[in-house]
């Protein structure tokens, strides 16, 4: 029988994550969100990503 | 999004706008964790007609305007909040429910899942909503498809 790998505790953090992103205050969340399409429209640009170019983005 | 909520702020001072009230994705965001959108949608109560899309501070500012009773009271009975000082008002959690479930996309069923796995809706306010919105039916027939 193949064995997979227990994820349990990935979805677990995951679930943490989300429930503290949620408890953000409406500017913090607000800032991600212009973050987000930031990150979005550098993604959708197409460019090759350089490390001096990398958007400084972190969530 | 500060300079936003001023403006439009101001827009209700000086009657172009009746009242006002931020809906869509941002206002999910308020309740819920943030997720990308385009857009900030606003719901508006205006005497005539306006124009859909204004960019303010380089965020495209949709405003919707009021067409139902269900988004005239979501309007009315919008919550008052403060941005970075800024007093603004933004649409109930049970309003918004309310209006994804009318709207009825994938999108909105998607949300209306967040919403209720998060607990970020009052079940009693909500269904009092439905009800008077005859949505009660629409509810029944799609909520299992909210539940996890």
């Amino acid at each position: 029988v193949k064995k997979f790998p227990v994820i349990k505790q990935i979805i677990e953090n995951k679930q943490k994550h989300r429930r503290a992103l949620a408890a953000l205050s409406f500017e913090e969340k607000v800032a991600i969100v212009f973050k987000l399409r930031a990150r979005n429209k550098f993604i959708k640009s197409g460019q090759v990503v350089k490390h001096a170019q990398r958007p400084n983005i972190k969530l | 999004m500060k300079e936003t909520f001023k403006v439009l702020n101001r827009m209700v001072k000086a009657g172009v706008i009746e009242d006002y009230a931020i809906g869509g994705a941002i206002a999910a965001i308020y309740y819920l964790e943030p997720f990308e959108t385009s857009d900030l949608g606003i719901f508006v109560r205006v005497r005539a007609p306006a124009s859909e899309f204004i960019g303010i501070e380089g965020f495209p500012v949709q405003f919707l305007l009021v067409f139902n009773p269900l988004t005239d009271e979501a309007v009315s009975r919008a919550r008052a909040i403060k941005f970075a000082r800024v007093s603004t008002r933004i649409i109930r959690a049970e309003h918004l429910v309310a209006i994804m479930l009318d709207t009825g996309r994938t999108k909105d069923y998607l949300r209306i899942n967040m919403f209720l796995e998060a607990g970020a809706v009052n079940l009693r306010s909500l269904k009092a909503v439905l009800k008077r919105h005859n949505l009660m039916e629409k509810w029944t027939a799609n909520e299992y498809k909210f539940k996890s």
